[in-house]
Protein backbone atom coordinates (compact mmCIF):
# COMPACT_ATOMS: atom_id res chain seq x y z
CA UNK A 1 0.00 0.00 0.00
CA UNK A 2 1.17 3.54 -0.61
CA UNK A 3 2.30 5.85 2.10
CA UNK A 4 -0.84 7.89 2.22
CA UNK A 5 -3.02 4.84 2.70
CA UNK A 6 -0.68 3.56 5.31
CA UNK A 7 -0.86 6.88 7.13
CA UNK A 8 -4.62 6.99 6.92
CA UNK A 9 -4.98 3.46 8.20
CA UNK A 10 -2.54 4.17 11.02
CA UNK A 11 -4.44 7.25 12.05
CA UNK A 12 -7.70 5.35 11.99
CA UNK A 13 -6.23 2.58 14.10
CA UNK A 14 -4.66 5.08 16.46
CA UNK A 15 -7.96 6.85 16.83
CA UNK A 16 -9.74 3.59 17.47
CA UNK A 17 -7.04 2.73 20.00
CA UNK A 18 -7.68 5.89 21.97
CA UNK A 19 -10.07 5.63 24.94
CA UNK A 20 -10.18 1.86 25.09
CA UNK A 21 -12.87 1.16 27.63
CA UNK A 22 -12.23 -1.10 30.61
CA UNK A 23 -13.24 -4.70 30.11
CA UNK A 24 -15.23 -6.12 32.95
CA UNK A 25 -15.71 -9.81 33.53
CA UNK A 26 -16.62 -12.32 36.20
CA UNK A 27 -18.58 -9.85 38.32
CA UNK A 28 -20.15 -11.74 41.22
CA UNK A 29 -21.41 -11.52 44.75
CA UNK A 30 -21.11 -14.74 46.71
CA UNK A 31 -24.34 -15.35 48.57
CA UNK A 32 -24.07 -13.68 51.97
CA UNK A 33 -25.49 -15.47 55.00
CA UNK A 34 -29.02 -14.37 55.87
CA UNK A 35 -29.09 -11.34 58.08
CA UNK A 36 -25.57 -10.46 57.00
CA UNK A 37 -25.19 -6.71 57.18
CA UNK A 38 -22.51 -6.63 54.51
CA UNK A 39 -21.63 -8.34 51.26
CA UNK A 40 -18.52 -8.56 49.12
CA UNK A 41 -18.42 -7.97 45.38
CA UNK A 42 -15.69 -9.31 43.13
CA UNK A 43 -14.82 -8.80 39.47
CA UNK A 44 -11.97 -8.68 37.00
CA UNK A 45 -11.05 -5.45 35.23
CA UNK A 46 -8.76 -5.22 32.23
CA UNK A 47 -7.49 -1.80 31.24
CA UNK A 48 -6.60 -2.00 27.55
CA UNK A 49 -6.05 1.76 27.35
CA UNK A 50 -2.81 3.69 27.42
CA UNK A 51 -4.06 5.74 30.32
CA UNK A 52 -4.12 4.52 33.88
CA UNK A 53 -7.61 3.60 35.00
CA UNK A 54 -8.61 4.87 38.43
CA UNK A 55 -11.72 3.60 40.18
CA UNK A 56 -12.78 6.15 42.71
CA UNK A 57 -16.02 4.79 44.04
CA UNK A 58 -19.06 2.63 43.62
CA UNK A 59 -22.74 2.68 44.42
CA UNK A 60 -25.71 0.37 44.28
CA UNK A 61 -29.39 0.63 45.03
CA UNK A 62 -29.16 -2.39 47.34
CA UNK A 63 -26.78 -0.72 49.79
CA UNK A 64 -26.45 2.59 51.60
CA UNK A 65 -22.90 2.70 50.44
CA UNK A 66 -20.29 0.68 48.64
CA UNK A 67 -16.69 0.99 49.72
CA UNK A 68 -13.50 -0.23 48.14
CA UNK A 69 -11.56 -2.53 50.44
CA UNK A 70 -8.44 -4.60 50.55
CA UNK A 71 -8.33 -7.81 52.58
CA UNK A 72 -4.99 -8.93 53.85
CA UNK A 73 -3.44 -11.24 56.38
CA UNK A 74 -0.49 -9.69 58.17
CA UNK A 75 1.31 -11.66 60.88
CA UNK A 76 -1.65 -14.04 61.11
CA UNK A 77 -4.14 -11.20 61.54
CA UNK A 78 -6.92 -10.73 58.99
CA UNK A 79 -7.52 -7.09 58.27
CA UNK A 80 -9.48 -4.94 55.87
CA UNK A 81 -8.31 -1.59 54.72
CA UNK A 82 -10.60 0.87 53.02
CA UNK A 83 -9.16 2.13 49.76
CA UNK A 84 -9.75 5.62 48.41
CA UNK A 85 -9.25 4.33 44.91
CA UNK A 86 -8.21 1.33 42.88
CA UNK A 87 -5.64 1.77 40.15
CA UNK A 88 -5.29 -0.33 37.02
CA UNK A 89 -2.18 0.46 35.02
CA UNK A 90 -2.28 0.59 31.23
CA UNK A 91 -2.58 -2.89 29.84
CA UNK A 92 -2.96 -4.37 33.28
CA UNK A 93 -5.61 -6.58 34.83
CA UNK A 94 -6.94 -6.07 38.33
CA UNK A 95 -8.82 -8.91 39.96
CA UNK A 96 -11.09 -8.10 42.85
CA UNK A 97 -11.23 -11.44 44.61
CA UNK A 98 -11.30 -13.22 47.93
CA UNK A 99 -8.35 -12.31 50.11
CA UNK A 100 -7.63 -9.21 48.06
CA UNK A 101 -9.47 -6.17 46.76
CA UNK A 102 -13.24 -6.20 46.86
CA UNK A 103 -16.30 -4.01 46.89
CA UNK A 104 -17.94 -3.93 50.29
CA UNK A 105 -21.67 -3.35 50.30
CA UNK A 106 -22.76 -1.78 53.56
CA UNK A 107 -26.12 -0.88 55.01
CA UNK A 108 -28.02 -3.29 52.82
CA UNK A 109 -31.67 -2.57 52.34
CA UNK A 110 -32.72 -6.20 52.02
CA UNK A 111 -31.30 -9.68 52.14
CA UNK A 112 -29.79 -10.89 48.90
CA UNK A 113 -31.06 -14.08 47.32
CA UNK A 114 -29.25 -16.46 45.02
CA UNK A 115 -29.82 -15.41 41.43
CA UNK A 116 -30.44 -11.73 42.20
CA UNK A 117 -28.95 -9.40 39.63
CA UNK A 118 -27.45 -6.50 41.53
CA UNK A 119 -26.90 -3.22 39.71
CA UNK A 120 -23.64 -1.54 40.56
CA UNK A 121 -22.20 1.71 39.22
CA UNK A 122 -18.44 2.14 39.27
CA UNK A 123 -17.07 5.67 39.17
CA UNK A 124 -13.87 5.66 37.17
CA UNK A 125 -11.51 7.91 35.29
CA UNK A 126 -12.96 6.40 32.12
CA UNK A 127 -16.49 7.38 33.09
CA UNK A 128 -19.19 5.62 35.00
CA UNK A 129 -19.58 1.92 34.38
CA UNK A 130 -22.86 0.15 35.03
CA UNK A 131 -22.28 -3.47 35.85
CA UNK A 132 -24.60 -6.26 36.88
CA UNK A 133 -23.38 -8.54 39.65
CA UNK A 134 -25.20 -11.85 39.90
CA UNK A 135 -25.59 -13.23 43.40
CA UNK A 136 -24.21 -16.75 43.58
CA UNK A 137 -25.83 -19.90 44.83
CA UNK A 138 -23.36 -20.40 47.66
CA UNK A 139 -21.01 -18.49 49.85
CA UNK A 140 -17.90 -19.07 47.79
CA UNK A 141 -15.43 -21.71 48.83
CA UNK A 142 -11.75 -21.05 48.64
CA UNK A 143 -10.16 -19.20 45.77
CA UNK A 144 -10.82 -21.91 43.26
CA UNK A 145 -7.46 -22.31 41.60
CA UNK A 146 -6.31 -25.86 41.95
CA UNK A 147 -7.42 -26.59 45.46
CA UNK A 148 -10.21 -28.54 47.03
CA UNK A 149 -12.54 -25.67 47.71
CA UNK A 150 -15.55 -24.76 45.67
CA UNK A 151 -14.91 -22.04 43.16
CA UNK A 152 -17.46 -19.29 43.18
CA UNK A 153 -16.81 -18.84 39.50
CA UNK A 154 -17.85 -22.35 38.61
CA UNK A 155 -20.86 -22.12 40.88
CA UNK A 156 -22.18 -18.96 39.33
CA UNK A 157 -21.37 -19.98 35.79
CA UNK A 158 -23.16 -23.28 36.25
CA UNK A 159 -26.23 -21.74 37.72
CA UNK A 160 -26.30 -18.64 35.60
CA UNK A 161 -26.45 -20.67 32.43
CA UNK A 162 -23.10 -19.45 31.19
CA UNK A 163 -20.77 -21.78 29.40
CA UNK A 164 -19.07 -23.89 32.00
CA UNK A 165 -15.46 -22.92 32.43
CA UNK A 166 -15.85 -19.70 30.52
CA UNK A 167 -14.17 -17.21 32.76
CA UNK A 168 -14.04 -14.21 30.51
CA UNK A 169 -17.58 -13.94 29.36
CA UNK A 170 -18.57 -10.35 28.83
CA UNK A 171 -21.27 -9.05 31.09
CA UNK A 172 -24.48 -7.68 29.55
CA UNK A 173 -23.95 -4.49 27.56
CA UNK A 174 -22.86 -1.58 29.67
CA UNK A 175 -23.83 2.01 29.26
CA UNK A 176 -20.72 3.98 28.44
CA UNK A 177 -21.87 7.55 28.05
CA UNK A 178 -18.39 8.86 27.45
CA UNK A 179 -17.48 6.38 24.82
CA UNK A 180 -16.92 7.87 21.40
CA UNK A 181 -15.81 4.74 19.63
CA UNK A 182 -17.43 1.41 19.29
CA UNK A 183 -14.54 -0.49 17.91
CA UNK A 184 -14.27 -3.33 20.42
CA UNK B 1 -32.45 3.99 57.14
CA UNK B 2 -30.16 1.42 58.54
CA UNK B 3 -32.36 -1.29 59.93
CA UNK B 4 -29.55 -3.19 61.50
CA UNK B 5 -29.80 -3.99 65.15
CA UNK B 6 -27.91 -1.33 67.04
CA UNK B 7 -26.45 -1.56 70.53
CA UNK B 8 -28.66 0.22 73.00
CA UNK B 9 -26.42 3.20 73.53
CA UNK B 10 -25.45 3.48 69.87
CA UNK B 11 -22.32 2.48 67.98
CA UNK B 12 -18.98 3.94 68.68
CA UNK B 13 -19.72 6.11 71.74
CA UNK B 14 -20.64 3.05 73.76
CA UNK B 15 -17.74 1.10 72.40
CA UNK B 16 -15.18 3.85 72.89
CA UNK B 17 -14.18 3.10 76.49
CA UNK B 18 -14.08 -0.56 75.61
CA UNK B 19 -12.06 0.24 72.51
CA UNK B 20 -9.34 1.40 74.81
CA UNK B 21 -9.55 -1.85 76.72
CA UNK B 22 -9.63 -3.80 73.48
CA UNK B 23 -6.54 -2.05 72.17
CA UNK B 24 -4.80 -2.78 75.43
CA UNK B 25 -6.08 -6.32 75.31
CA UNK B 26 -4.89 -6.75 71.75
CA UNK B 27 -1.48 -5.46 72.68
CA UNK B 28 -1.51 -7.67 75.72
CA UNK B 29 -2.63 -10.57 73.58
CA UNK B 30 0.11 -9.93 71.08
CA UNK B 31 2.62 -9.63 73.89
CA UNK B 32 1.35 -12.80 75.47
CA UNK B 33 1.23 -14.66 72.18
CA UNK B 34 4.81 -13.77 71.38
CA UNK B 35 5.99 -15.35 74.58
CA UNK B 36 5.65 -12.55 77.07
CA UNK B 37 5.40 -13.79 80.62
CA UNK B 38 7.52 -16.81 79.88
CA UNK B 39 6.51 -20.30 78.97
CA UNK B 40 3.97 -19.41 76.34
CA UNK B 41 6.18 -19.89 73.35
CA UNK B 42 4.70 -20.32 69.92
CA UNK B 43 6.12 -23.25 68.05
CA UNK B 44 6.96 -22.06 64.55
CA UNK B 45 6.94 -25.04 62.28
CA UNK B 46 10.00 -27.18 62.45
CA UNK B 47 11.98 -24.66 64.44
CA UNK B 48 10.25 -25.48 67.66
CA UNK B 49 11.26 -23.52 70.70
CA UNK B 50 13.33 -25.27 73.28
CA UNK B 51 11.07 -26.48 76.01
CA UNK B 52 12.36 -26.32 79.57
CA UNK B 53 11.52 -30.00 80.07
CA UNK B 54 10.54 -32.73 77.63
CA UNK B 55 6.83 -33.24 77.44
CA UNK B 56 7.16 -36.96 78.14
CA UNK B 57 8.41 -36.26 81.63
CA UNK B 58 5.28 -34.35 82.64
CA UNK B 59 3.19 -37.45 82.70
CA UNK B 60 0.65 -35.68 84.82
CA UNK B 61 -0.26 -33.58 81.78
CA UNK B 62 -2.98 -36.11 81.09
CA UNK B 63 -0.74 -38.26 78.97
CA UNK B 64 -1.86 -41.84 79.10
CA UNK B 65 -2.07 -41.63 75.35
CA UNK B 66 0.24 -40.86 72.49
CA UNK B 67 -0.58 -37.14 72.69
CA UNK B 68 2.53 -36.62 74.77
CA UNK B 69 5.35 -36.31 72.36
CA UNK B 70 8.97 -35.42 72.60
CA UNK B 71 10.23 -32.41 70.72
CA UNK B 72 11.75 -34.66 68.08
CA UNK B 73 8.47 -36.45 67.60
CA UNK B 74 6.67 -33.12 67.33
CA UNK B 75 9.21 -31.93 64.77
CA UNK B 76 8.81 -35.10 62.76
CA UNK B 77 5.04 -34.77 62.81
CA UNK B 78 5.25 -31.08 61.91
CA UNK B 79 7.29 -31.92 58.84
CA UNK B 80 4.41 -34.01 57.52
CA UNK B 81 1.80 -31.29 57.89
CA UNK B 82 0.77 -29.19 54.92
CA UNK B 83 0.03 -25.91 56.59
CA UNK B 84 -0.83 -26.30 60.26
CA UNK B 85 1.53 -25.43 63.05
CA UNK B 86 1.75 -27.94 65.86
CA UNK B 87 1.99 -26.57 69.35
CA UNK B 88 3.53 -28.11 72.45
CA UNK B 89 0.94 -29.95 74.53
CA UNK B 90 1.27 -27.39 77.32
CA UNK B 91 0.95 -24.37 75.02
CA UNK B 92 -2.49 -23.25 76.17
CA UNK B 93 -5.46 -24.85 77.78
CA UNK B 94 -8.74 -23.11 77.16
CA UNK B 95 -9.75 -21.57 80.49
CA UNK B 96 -13.21 -21.90 81.94
CA UNK B 97 -15.60 -19.42 80.47
CA UNK B 98 -19.27 -18.56 80.55
CA UNK B 99 -20.45 -17.03 77.31
CA UNK B 100 -23.62 -17.37 75.29
CA UNK B 101 -24.84 -19.72 72.61
CA UNK B 102 -26.95 -18.63 69.66
CA UNK B 103 -30.14 -19.09 71.65
CA UNK B 104 -28.92 -16.75 74.37
CA UNK B 105 -28.29 -19.59 76.80
CA UNK B 106 -25.12 -19.85 78.87
CA UNK B 107 -22.32 -21.74 77.21
CA UNK B 108 -19.24 -22.98 79.02
CA UNK B 109 -15.92 -24.54 78.09
CA UNK B 110 -17.48 -27.94 78.67
CA UNK B 111 -18.52 -27.90 75.02
CA UNK B 112 -14.89 -28.68 74.27
CA UNK B 113 -14.74 -31.80 76.40
CA UNK B 114 -14.34 -35.25 74.88
CA UNK B 115 -14.16 -34.10 71.27
CA UNK B 116 -11.86 -32.31 68.89
CA UNK B 117 -12.84 -28.76 67.98
CA UNK B 118 -11.64 -26.28 65.43
CA UNK B 119 -12.28 -22.74 66.61
CA UNK B 120 -12.44 -19.67 64.43
CA UNK B 121 -12.72 -16.07 65.61
CA UNK B 122 -14.42 -13.48 63.41
CA UNK B 123 -17.48 -11.29 63.09
CA UNK B 124 -20.52 -10.94 60.86
CA UNK B 125 -19.61 -7.51 59.48
CA UNK B 126 -16.75 -9.28 57.75
CA UNK B 127 -17.75 -9.68 54.09
CA UNK B 128 -14.84 -11.71 52.80
CA UNK B 129 -12.67 -13.78 55.15
CA UNK B 130 -15.29 -15.01 57.61
CA UNK B 131 -17.96 -16.30 55.20
CA UNK B 132 -15.28 -17.95 53.10
CA UNK B 133 -13.68 -19.63 56.11
CA UNK B 134 -16.99 -20.92 57.41
CA UNK B 135 -17.85 -22.17 53.96
CA UNK B 136 -14.54 -23.99 53.79
CA UNK B 137 -15.23 -25.49 57.20
CA UNK B 138 -18.58 -26.74 56.02
CA UNK B 139 -16.85 -28.60 53.20
CA UNK B 140 -14.17 -29.87 55.57
CA UNK B 141 -16.72 -31.37 57.94
CA UNK B 142 -18.60 -32.96 55.06
CA UNK B 143 -15.40 -34.56 53.80
CA UNK B 144 -14.34 -35.78 57.23
CA UNK B 145 -17.69 -37.44 57.71
CA UNK B 146 -16.78 -39.79 54.89
CA UNK B 147 -13.58 -40.77 56.64
CA UNK B 148 -13.07 -42.99 59.63
CA UNK B 149 -11.96 -40.31 62.05
CA UNK B 150 -13.21 -38.49 65.12
CA UNK B 151 -15.65 -35.84 63.97
CA UNK B 152 -14.54 -32.24 64.13
CA UNK B 153 -16.69 -29.74 66.01
CA UNK B 154 -16.60 -26.29 64.47
CA UNK B 155 -16.78 -23.34 66.83
CA UNK B 156 -17.22 -19.79 65.57
CA UNK B 157 -16.78 -17.12 68.20
CA UNK B 158 -17.52 -13.52 67.46
CA UNK B 159 -14.96 -10.93 68.50
CA UNK B 160 -17.62 -8.27 67.95
CA UNK B 161 -20.40 -9.30 70.34
CA UNK B 162 -21.85 -5.77 70.54
CA UNK B 163 -23.14 -6.07 66.98
CA UNK B 164 -23.16 -9.87 66.85
CA UNK B 165 -26.01 -10.70 69.17
CA UNK B 166 -27.17 -14.28 69.70
CA UNK B 167 -29.95 -13.70 67.20
CA UNK B 168 -27.59 -12.50 64.51
CA UNK B 169 -25.16 -15.32 65.20
CA UNK B 170 -27.92 -17.89 64.99
CA UNK B 171 -28.90 -16.77 61.50
CA UNK B 172 -25.35 -16.34 60.33
CA UNK B 173 -23.81 -19.53 61.67
CA UNK B 174 -26.92 -21.56 60.94
CA UNK B 175 -26.59 -20.66 57.26
CA UNK B 176 -23.40 -22.72 57.10
CA UNK B 177 -24.41 -25.55 59.40
CA UNK B 178 -26.80 -26.19 62.23
CA UNK B 179 -24.00 -28.17 63.87
CA UNK B 180 -21.57 -25.29 64.06
CA UNK B 181 -21.36 -23.81 67.53
CA UNK B 182 -21.79 -20.04 67.48
CA UNK B 183 -20.59 -18.17 70.53
CA UNK B 184 -21.22 -14.62 71.63
CA UNK B 185 -21.41 -12.95 75.02
CA UNK B 186 -20.31 -9.93 76.99
CA UNK B 187 -17.58 -7.95 75.29
CA UNK B 188 -15.24 -8.11 78.26
CA UNK B 189 -15.71 -11.87 78.68
CA UNK B 190 -15.10 -12.50 75.00
CA UNK B 191 -11.94 -10.46 74.99
CA UNK B 192 -10.66 -11.96 78.21
CA UNK B 193 -10.92 -15.35 76.52
CA UNK B 194 -9.34 -14.29 73.24
CA UNK B 195 -6.52 -12.61 75.12
CA UNK B 196 -5.87 -15.78 77.11
CA UNK B 197 -5.63 -17.78 73.88
CA UNK B 198 -3.35 -15.31 72.13
CA UNK B 199 -6.10 -14.41 69.69
CA UNK B 200 -6.01 -10.89 68.32
CA UNK B 201 -9.20 -8.86 68.17
CA UNK B 202 -8.65 -5.20 67.45
CA UNK B 203 -11.26 -2.63 66.58
CA UNK B 204 -10.50 -0.21 63.78
CA UNK B 205 -12.60 2.93 63.68
CA UNK B 206 -14.12 3.64 60.28
CA UNK B 207 -13.33 7.29 59.68
CA UNK B 208 -16.39 7.88 57.54
CA UNK B 209 -18.90 5.83 59.51
CA UNK B 210 -18.57 5.13 63.25
CA UNK B 211 -21.17 2.37 63.27
CA UNK B 212 -19.46 0.44 60.53
CA UNK B 213 -16.18 -0.16 62.30
CA UNK B 214 -13.91 -2.97 61.21
CA UNK B 215 -12.32 -5.62 63.39
CA UNK B 216 -8.90 -7.08 62.81
CA UNK B 217 -8.86 -10.67 63.99
CA UNK B 218 -6.54 -13.65 64.05
CA UNK B 219 -6.69 -15.51 60.76
CA UNK B 220 -5.66 -18.90 62.13
CA UNK B 221 -8.04 -21.45 63.53
CA UNK B 222 -7.20 -23.25 66.74
CA UNK B 223 -7.41 -27.03 67.05
CA UNK B 224 -8.49 -27.97 70.56
CA UNK B 225 -8.23 -31.54 71.85
CA UNK B 226 -10.73 -33.42 74.05
CA UNK B 227 -9.03 -32.03 77.13
CA UNK B 228 -9.37 -28.40 76.07
CA UNK B 229 -5.71 -28.12 75.09
CA UNK B 230 -4.81 -26.04 72.06
CA UNK B 231 -2.73 -28.44 69.93
CA UNK B 232 -2.32 -26.69 66.60
CA UNK B 233 -2.95 -23.59 64.56
CA UNK B 234 -4.47 -23.99 61.13
CA UNK B 235 -3.13 -20.99 59.27
CA UNK B 236 -4.48 -19.02 56.32
CA UNK B 237 -5.19 -19.41 53.48
CA UNK B 238 -7.83 -21.89 54.50
CA UNK B 239 -8.35 -24.61 51.95
CA UNK B 240 -10.50 -27.70 52.29
CA UNK B 241 -7.99 -30.33 51.20
CA UNK B 242 -5.20 -28.88 53.30
CA UNK B 243 -7.28 -28.75 56.46
CA UNK B 244 -8.68 -32.23 55.91
CA UNK B 245 -5.23 -33.72 55.37
CA UNK B 246 -3.65 -32.01 58.33
CA UNK B 247 -6.52 -32.95 60.62
CA UNK B 248 -6.23 -36.59 59.55
CA UNK B 249 -2.48 -36.55 60.11
CA UNK B 250 -2.78 -34.98 63.55
CA UNK B 251 -5.58 -37.31 64.56
CA UNK B 252 -3.54 -40.31 63.61
CA UNK B 253 -0.58 -39.11 65.63
CA UNK B 254 -2.13 -37.53 68.68
CA UNK B 255 -5.42 -39.26 69.26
Amino acid sequence: MNRLTFLAVSLLLANAALAEMPQISDARIPLPPPGSPVAAGFLTIVNPDEQTLVITGASSPIAEKVELHLSMVVDDVAKMQRQDELVVDPGATLALEHGSYHLMFMGMSAALAAGDQVAVTLDTSAGTLDIVFPVGEHAAGSKGHGNGGKSSTSDTTTHEGMTHGDENQEMPPMEMPNSTTDGQ
Amino acid sequence: MNELQKPSAGGLPKVLPVLAIAVLAASGGAWFATGGGGGGDDARGAQSSTEPAPVASSAEAGAAEASSMTDDELDALQATLERSQLLPVDFRTVPDFTLSDVDGNPLTASILDNRWSLAFFGYTHCPDVCPITLSVMKDVVAELETRDVDPMQVVFMTVDPVRDTAERMKEYVGFFSEDFVGITGELNDIHELTRSLGIVAAFTANDTDPDNYLVDHTASMLLVDPERRVRAKFTAPHEVATIVNDYLTIQAALN
